[in-house]
Order: C-alpha cells, then structure tokens, then sequence
C-alpha cells in the first residue's frame, strides 16, 4: 500500500507537525543573540567567500554575480541541510517511535518543513540582492513559488528514503555527507547552465535538481520564465521521487518500527 | 454502540532479524565482488502465539505474566505501535497510554510548551488541549516553575505533569504500565484515585502489573500471560495464584 497524498504531506497531523517545527526552531535559537538571522547568515558569509574567490580572483564572467551567487547557495543551503538532518530522521527519534504510535514519515517531514522556513526567510534576500544588483527581475518571479513547491517535495521525498534506508544501511551517514559534496559540484549552483559543454548538458536532467537551478538563475538573474523542458525535469523529478517515497513508506513503515 | 472496547482474535506476533546480516557498505561491496549472497541467516521468534481475549466498555482489567512473557509486546500491539503479524485487534474509543509518560517532553522547553508537544504527540489536537489546560495544569501542580526549562525539574515534577496530561484528555480506554511505580506514596495514591476517578466516570482501565496486591485491590478480572499465551483469564485471586505459579518455577 501506498502512503496516499494527505499520509504524505501529514495533513492530519498538523498539530503534531506545527508542534514539532516549533520546537525545532525555538531549541535552536534559544539563548542567541541573533536568533533566527543566523540562517541568513551562514549562507550569506558563504555567498560574500564564494563572490571574493570566483569574481575578484578567479574573475568568473557572469553578470549580476552576487544575485548569481546568491539565488544559487540559498537553496542549496536548504538542500543540503535538509539531506544530512533527514538520513537520521527515523534512527534519530528511536525513542519516540518505539514508544508512541506516530506515522513516521512525520519526522523526514518536520525537518524538511523547519530548514524550508529558514529558506523562505531568505528568499526575499536573494531577490532584493538580484533588485540592487540591476538583474532585470520582473513577473517571471511569480514562477519562484511553483518551483520551490516542488523543490520542497524533491528534497522531502529523498529526506524519507534515507531516512528509511539508514534504518538497515548505517553506512549511509558518512557516505551522504561525502557525496553531497560531490554534488554540489555536479549541480549548476556556483556556475550557470550555459557554462556546461554541450555534450555535459544532459547531466542536469540527471540531477533532481538540476533544472532546479538553471531555473531559478533564469528568474532572479536574467528576469526571464523557466525554460519548458527544465520546467517538465522538475516536475517529473517531483513526481518520481514522491511516488517512490511514498511506495517504500507505505510497504516498509510498519517494519521500521521494529526494525530500529 | 457495541459494549467491546478490545477486541483481540487468535493473534501472533513474529519477529524476524537476520544474524550477522551485513548492513556495512563495506561488506556488501566485498560480498559483491566475491559474487557471494550473504544475508546471514534470517531467524523468526515469536513474541506472541494466538492470544484471544477481549475487553468490555468500563472493565477495570489486570495484566499480569513473568518477564519476558510477552506482556511489553500485547500493549504495543495495544496502543499501535506494532502491528499482529496475524489475528486481528479491534479498540473502540482512542487509547491514553500511560507507558512512556511525558513521551517527548524536552528540557529546554517550558512546563507549559512541552504539555502541548506531549499531547499533540500522543495524538490529541489543540482545541482539546486548550479546553482542559487549567485542570492539566492544577492536577501536575507544578506552579510557578510552569514556564521554566523542564530540564530544571524534578524527576517527580517530570512524571506529574506527564501523567497530568495523559490523563485529563479525551481518551476512553486508559493502558497503564507500572507507572505508578515512579514517584512517591502520596504521588502513587493520587495517581490512583485519579485513574479509579476516570473508571467511575466510565473509562476503561488495563492495568499491567507485577504487584498482586494492586491487581486484588482494583480489578474485576485478571488476565495472565505466560510463554507467549494468555493462561488465565478470570476472577483476581485465581489469577494471582496463576501468576505466583509461574513466577516460582
């Protein structure tokens, strides 16, 4: 059996999941000074390192290139947290699992939501820094919600399938940590589409998010729409990976119980 | 309206788990590249062997069984953590489970925060914490120290305010697990008369216990669980000698 749509997005378990989230951020920012800013400040110091070495260095040619930088390193902030906080989603809340009956897919779930409002917070940063730095940004800003919609059901949805993987593989810890390395390289974030060679430009149909990127540079650096084809990877990308996710929860969640 | 809270037919649980099953990255790649199938060797036990009883509306019931007997495996069973591998379980009315009290309560959060975590894990919704939050908060009587970091609390305060909130929202059938063994005297007899409260006001209570006494004192029947089967069930003191037999050899 399939977890169905309302299983997925936890629609019954609003008060659980907002109960949770704020918990998430108020155990985090409890006792700091600057609060929820440190979520806009550890991308951004990052953005300010990558704009010194790629722009004043290595004088990459890209226009607009801290709405570049910016539009690529928020999201992928957002992506990257969410994948090494989700690998130990289910391991990681043994204690209530084993002890209380919740639908598990709550906890991939909950840390994905907690990291997507950090990243909602920073969005109007990366459009204000694409608006000061002249980028022509106009309507196509618009397509910015739909895209990061199913941005967040991608990231969700690979969030459950490591979580429910780490439950019988425990080497998937140390080896995600390493490959998202790798695939921040193998991700047009720092460099544009068009910088990839023709022959290579296949490999960001391949990535889930991929045409994700070539995206949003589209819209917070050039003003335009997402292109159609990046637009249809990422819709099937969504699609895909919820499908499965859903698949391996609803076959495999009562195991998982057992199996921690 | 049927008068069955807990309906339980011919229900087993198996476990399975693999020895030696290799869940490293390395040895399934040695394993692979040896062309070797290794799934070590999977092993099946059973937790509990076609287990039937069932449980009126408004009983005060006793569980008793020796450790290992099977007893931790029927109350998860019971309150939905686990699901029969075959049988069926049918509840009527939404279970309080008094087992993990506090379930993820968090010391860096307030008295008054972790209540609505508590609740709204243990699948209650706002508008129903909200609706008894002054009798939650007047049975915990932790006072001022409400709005302070749990972690500052005493393990008494800790079980209190758990026990508050389990037991103040609309559940009909409560599932006790020697929770009462926590706290102090005084503690253990208003946790008591609290439960005895919600059983005259028509709730339905398991009690899962070792203490005989608790079981005379309280119950109308008594289930006794041994080697993975239900034993006895019956009058009270019948159940107890059920229980001594077993506990002796």
């Amino acid at each position: 059996m399939m977890l169905s749509q309302s299983e997925f997005l936890c629609l019954n378990h609003r008060f659980l999941v907002s109960n949770l989230v704020n918990r998430n951020l108020k155990v985090k920012y409890r006792r700091s000074i600057a609060g929820i800013l440190w979520t806009l400040l550890a991308p951004l110091s990052l953005a300010g390192l990558y704009f010194l070495v790629f722009r004043m260095i290595l004088k990459v040619d890209q226009p607009f290139y801290m709405a570049f930088i910016l539009s690529g390193v928020l999201p992928w902030n957002f992506i990257s947290q969410s994948l090494v906080e989700g690998v130990d989603s289910l391991v990681g809340n043994w204690a209530l699992i084993s002890k209380v009956p919740v639908p598990v897919q709550v906890f991939p779930y909950v840390g994905t939501v907690t990291n997507f409002i950090s990243l909602l917070i920073a969005i109007p940063v990366a459009i204000a820094a694409s608006i000061i730095s002249g980028a022509p940004v106009g309507v196509s800003l618009i397509a910015l919600i739909p895209l990061l919609v199913c941005l967040f059901i991608i990231v969700y949805s690979i969030a459950m399938i490591l979580g429910i993987t780490y439950v019988i593989l425990r080497d998937l810890k140390n080896a995600v940590g390493i490959l998202i390395q790798f695939w921040f390289y193998a991700t047009p974030v720092i460099y544009s589409e068009a910088m990839i060679p023709e022959s290579f430009k296949w490999m960001i149909y391949v990535n889930p998010f991929g045409t994700f990127f070539a995206s949003i540079h589209s819209i917070l650096v050039r003003g335009e729409w997402p292109q159609a084809p990046h637009a249809i990877a990422i819709l099937a990308w969504s699609a895909g990976l919820m499908l499965l996710a859903s698949f391996l929860y609803g076959r495999y969640r009562r195991q998982v119980v057992e199996q921690i | 309206m049927s008068s069955i809270a807990i309906q339980v037919r011919n229900l087993s649980k198996k476990f399975s788990y693999w020895n030696d099953r290799p869940t490293s990255l390395k040895s399934l790649l040695v394993d692979a590249l040896l062309f070797r199938v290794n799934r070590g060797q999977r092993t099946q036990f059973t937790a509990l062997d076609s287990v039937t009883f069932e449980v009126k509306k408004g009983e005060f019931i006793g569980i008793m069984g020796a450790n290992g007997a099977g007893k931790s495996t029927l109350l998860k069973i019971l309150s939905g953590i686990y699901s029969p591998t075959t049988g069926s379980l049918t509840v009527e009315g939404k279970i309080a489970p008094l087992i993990e009290l506090g379930a993820g309560f968090h010391g860096e959060l307030s008295g008054y925060e972790n209540i609505f975590l508590n609740a709204a894990i243990l699948g209650f919704s706002e508008v129903e914490v909200r609706s008894k939050l002054d009798s939650i908060l007047a049975f915990a009587d932790i006072g001022d120290k409400i709005n302070m970091p749990v972690k500052k609390y005493s393990s008494g305060m800790l079980v209190r305010l758990g026990f508050s909130v389990a037991t103040h929202l609309n559940a009909s059938i409560l599932l006790v697990d020697e929770v009462l063994a926590v706290g102090d005297i005084g503690f253990q007899k208003k946790c008591l008369d609290r439960i005895k409260t919600l059983y005259q006001q028509g709730s339905t209570v398991i009690l899962v216990t070792h203490e005989p006494r608790a079981v005379l004192e309280h119950c109308s029947r008594c289930i006794v669980i041994a080697d993975r089967k239900v034993l006895f069930d019956g009058i009270p003191s019948e159940a107890v000698k059920h229980y001594e037999q077993q506990t002796k050899s």
